[in-house]
């Protein structure tokens, strides 16, 4: 008995723990524009959750335990916030309704353990349905007209047509070919490595290392040649190319064209893009732009220019060097 | 006891019932938050106290710190001494600031004043709409902001010093502000057009189609805002319909601009008026993308069933009523040869109705000339008259290595256009769209070789052709030609042209068939033809598509009234099953 008081006062005092923060912390950013609503309403709604849980068990403790008929309901919301909004990313409708499913056959299953559990969770409902106090009636006149409209509104809704946007999953990173043809020379993008990764030695420039040259001024009489190189891709990049048109002035996607284009440009500045990629990867795509996309990656639709029609092959190497310098990330590398 | 016992449980149901809906209503609420729309993207500027300021003196530190940012974020485009010749500068319409003489527009002083730290703080936190120069806030901190600021004062305005005794610096006083209503919006709107005439630059209805010969300080050609577009006007804030940027530009005018300052020429509350009828001339109060600062788009451009069968004769009808026109944003046409920067026409507002034979069109959009093609012509905004002293060289915007396959100099391959030519609009659908695997379409520039498009172009001398194409370079007239002018006309810095076609036509080879009830992919087009656009050198979109619904089926309002008839009648069934099982089974008669 003893030992059963101290797991409920534990999972209490967890949720306190855990909602009230998460409230204050929800209430406070969302007041101050400090996080997204989207993430707002999702601490909220998990906020509520263990909200109503310790309702649930500190309406216990004091002697009024919650009848069958409303532990079942609430059981069944927490499933569905944890399915539908915790657990991310977010799954598929189909995926969603089948762990409803089980977890209603679940539910089912925990009110009818016993006979007396049975009949607590099904007492009020029969009650609501042939007693004739007061309390029983308007419960009655309330459920048949509030269920059968509920159901009436969605099967409105459900067959009122819609003219949504259509659902087009894109790829945003699709697999490489091995090699490309640029400007008549085989270029192989496994092999492939940046001819101006130079350090102060002249040598090759390990992935890394160049971070000490991140923040630096290239713009000063005297820079070391990697810094060199940066610069030249900065002409590339907002000059040769006017690559910030599309990819913004911060290469955060933001550019005064980004507004009118579908799907938007890349922001390099997130660690989802050339972060995660090899710089022949981000050679390969510079060069070919979008048409050589394959199908899944919607070549049709992309603005991305072929820039090799446009720019040399050192120029695309270069402007790839000003990318990683100036988001300060590193490429991918096998190695 | 026992019934007491279940009473209380009765109750509790009830109680628990109302505490789910009180909670599901809370979550659709908070779902609701993050769905709503915004029309401020950007976080609240500072407002320095008005009188007499005192700039602040920059530490060193500061001036340090804030070279290292300069020279990582801004010398692109203003460049490594602040003369607003950075790399990007060649291809840019409004120059990147030139900070030497000292001369900036977004400000709270007095006409020709230096600015406040506040104003140049908040210019690098909201960018400067309209041009290229983005927001700041949240990529420096409030701190690299402070010290970019502290290095521009300091080292990079040369000609005047901000800690100079002789400098008067005097903030602006917002006084009270007059809420808007439409007596302060009739009082604005007499000052807009007699007392100050903003209307002889800003035109008639506030499209900037004014006075379109001038210059500002720096030499290069400069024409007045759009105050239709606010989210474009300069020292909008990211906070477009705010009547506070507006009075405070009235009232400090633009530095270095034909923008006069009206601080003596207006009191307080006439310059509130003014500013008030400014906003009043936004006629869609459209919610902002908190992203890139422009209205939100949708991509389904919804056509509206006509029952009647008749289409509008023109955009005055109120058929066209039942619309939002939708915004459509335009970019440049950089990708082909011939490549274009400088696209003017950047949105392209769209309605549409159908009825069972024809679809109809309505494009709305702002260009500040009316132009027909006229190889004499003295164009407004062509590539020479954009030059300055400072950049002879502006038609380096047409350099490129293309069609030499990248070897050698920059050189310019794109014939100079010459005159002006015709304004135009064209909308684009793929051929046999209904035969193409979702997702698939053709190239949105024209179609490619596999996959061809049906064009839809009307120009300027009043024609509508239907065109063929499967690549920019490969647009054929097509035999068909199908496409009607239903009304084009430009009026005070707008074209509203309706273009109108039969849904099905007889060559289904070339000519996209529309069917209700789809989403036909769509693209859009624009040429200016007073800045020299023609054929590749455009306006465009990428893909949005076209939905006419269809009229609801009646099923819709005949299904639901049944289902909600049948449940009711399966919880009366239900009910009268309970209280038969409990006759049957206890025999202490009813419950109370």
């Amino acid at each position: 008995m003893i030992k059963i008081r101290n797991k409920t006062l534990f999972a209490q005092i967890m949720a306190i723990i855990l909602a009230v923060p998460m409230l204050a912390w929800a209430g406070g950013g969302g007041a101050t524009g400090f996080i997204d609503a989207g993430t707002f309403a999702l601490v909220i709604e998990v906020g509520l959750a263990l909200g109503a849980i310790i309702l649930a068990t500190v309406v216990k403790k004091m002697g009024m335990p919650l009848p069958k008929l409303v532990q079942a309901p609430i059981l069944w919301a927490v499933c569905y916030i944890a399915f539908r909004v915790i657990l991310q990313p977010p799954i598929p409708f189909s995926l969603l309704a089948m762990y409803m499913g089980v977890c209603t056959v679940c539910i089912l299953l925990y009110c009818s353990l016993t006979t007396e559990s049975w009949e607590e969770f099904s007492n009020p409902i029969a009650k609501m349905l042939r007693a004739n106090s007061g309390g029983a009636k308007m419960s009655r006149y309330a459920t048949f007209v509030i269920l059968p409209g509920l159901i009436a509104f969605q099967t409105y809704d459900m067959m009122l047509p819609k003219f949504g946007e259509p659902i087009e999953l894109r790829t945003v990173h699709p697999a490489p070919p091995a090699s490309i043809n640029t400007h008549k020379k085989v270029i192989n993008l496994q092999t492939a490595e940046n001819p101006f990764r130079i350090g102060d030695d002249g040598n090759y420039l390990k992935v890394g290392d160049e971070s000490k040259y991140f923040g630096g001024n290239a713009w000063t009489g005297d820079v070391p040649v990697f810094l060199q190189k940066v610069q030249e891709g900065g002409q590339v990049f907002f000059g040769t190319a006017g690559c910030f048109f599309c990819h913004g002035d911060n290469l955060d996607g933001l550019g005064p064209f980004s507004f009118a284009f579908n799907p938007i440009p890349a922001n390099f500045a997130d660690s989802g893009t050339i972060a995660q990629l090899q710089e022949s990867f981000v050679f390969w795509r510079v060069a070919k732009g979008g048409p050589d996309l394959s199908r899944e990656a919607f070549p049709w639709a992309s603005a991305m220019p072929p820039w090799e029609k446009h720019l040399t092959t050192p120029e695309i190497w270069k402007v790839i060097i000003f990318e990683y310098w100036h988001t300060g990330f590193f490429p991918r590398t096998w190695g | 006891m026992k019934g007491i016992k279940m009473k209380d449980q009765a109750r509790k149901a009830i109680k628990g019932g109302a505490l789910a809906i009180a909670l599901s209503g809370l979550v659709l609420g908070f779902g609701g938050v993050a769905d709503a729309q915004v029309y401020k993207v950007g976080p609240a500027a500072e407002i320095p106290s008005p009188g007499t300021y005192k700039p602040n003196v920059d530490s060193g530190a500061d001036i340090a710190a804030g070279k290292g940012v300069y020279f990582r974020k801004c010398v692109w485009c203003h460049g490594p001494d602040g003369a607003g010749d950075g790399p990007s500068a060649i291809r840019l319409v409004t120059k990147p600031r030139n900070f030497n003489a000292g001369t900036f527009k977004i400000r709270h002083t007095g006409s020709g004043e230096l600015p406040t730290d506040e104003d140049l703080r908040n210019t690098v936190r909201h960018g400067l709409p309209g041009s290229v120069m983005p927001n700041w806030a949240g990529i420096l901190s409030e701190d690299e902001i402070r010290q970019v600021v502290s290095f521009i004062k300091k080292e990079l305005v040369k000609d005047r010093e901000f800690d100079d005794p002789d400098e008067e610096i005097t903030v602006i006083d917002y006084g009270t502000q007059i809420p808007t209503s439409p007596e302060s919006i009739e009082i604005g709107k007499d000052i807009f057009f007699n007392k100050a005439k903003c209307v002889e630059c800003h035109g008639v209805e506030g499209r900037g189609n004014g006075n379109l010969s001038q210059r500002g300080d720096w030499g290069f050609p400069i024409f007045p805002a759009n105050l239709q577009k606010p989210w474009n006007i300069r020292g909008s804030r990211r906070d477009p319909y705010n009547p506070r940027n507006i009075f405070r530009e009235v009232s400090t005018g633009l530095n270095g601009t034909p923008m006069p300052s009206f601080h003596d020429e207006l009191s307080v509350e006439e310059r509130w008026h003014v500013a008030n009828f400014v906003i009043s001339l936004t006629a869609v109060k459209r919610p902002m993308d908190p992203g890139n600062g422009k209205p939100a788009i949708g991509f389904v451009i919804k056509s509206k069933f006509m029952e009647d069968g008749v289409l509008p004769g023109d955009p005055g009808d109120p058929k066209w009523d039942i619309l939002v026109p939708q915004y459509v944003g335009l970019a440049s046409q950089i990708i082909q040869p011939p490549r274009h920067f400088i696209r003017t026409v950047d949105d392209i507002r769209v309605r549409s109705l159908f009825s069972a034979e024809a679809v109809q069109i309505l494009f709305e959009w702002d260009d500040r000339t009316e132009s027909h093609r006229d190889e004499n012509a003295e164009a407004k905004y062509d590539f020479k008259r954009l030059a300055s002293v400072a950049f002879p060289a502006i038609n380096t915007t047409q350099y490129t290595h293309e069609n030499d396959n990248a070897r050698g100099p920059l050189k310019d391959v794109n014939p100079e256009p010459v005159g002006v030519y015709n304004d135009a609009i064209a909308v684009q659908f793929p051929q046999k769209w209904e035969e193409l695997s979702p997702p698939q379409k053709p190239y949105f520039i024209h179609g490619d070789e596999k996959n061809g498009v049906d064009i839809w172009k009307w120009e300027a001398d009043g024609t509508a052709k239907a065109y063929e194409a499967h690549g920019i370079s490969t647009l054929e007239e097509r035999e068909d030609q199908d496409v009607k002018v239903v009304y084009a006309k430009w009026t005070d810095g707008r074209w509203q042209v309706i273009l109108q076609r039969a849904l099905l036509t007889d060559d289904k080879e070339k000519a996209a068939q529309l069917v209700a009830g789809n989403n036909i992919p769509m693209t859009f087009f624009a040429w200016d033809g007073d800045a020299g656009e023609v054929d590749g050198r455009m306006a465009l979109s990428t893909f949005y598509y076209l939905m006419m619904e269809p009229p609801i089926p009646n099923t819709v309002y005949v299904v639901p009234p049944i289902v909600f008839v049948v449940m009711m009648g399966c919880l009366q069934w239900a009910r009268k099953a309970s209280i038969q099982y409990r006759k049957d089974h206890y025999t202490d008669g009813d419950e109370a």
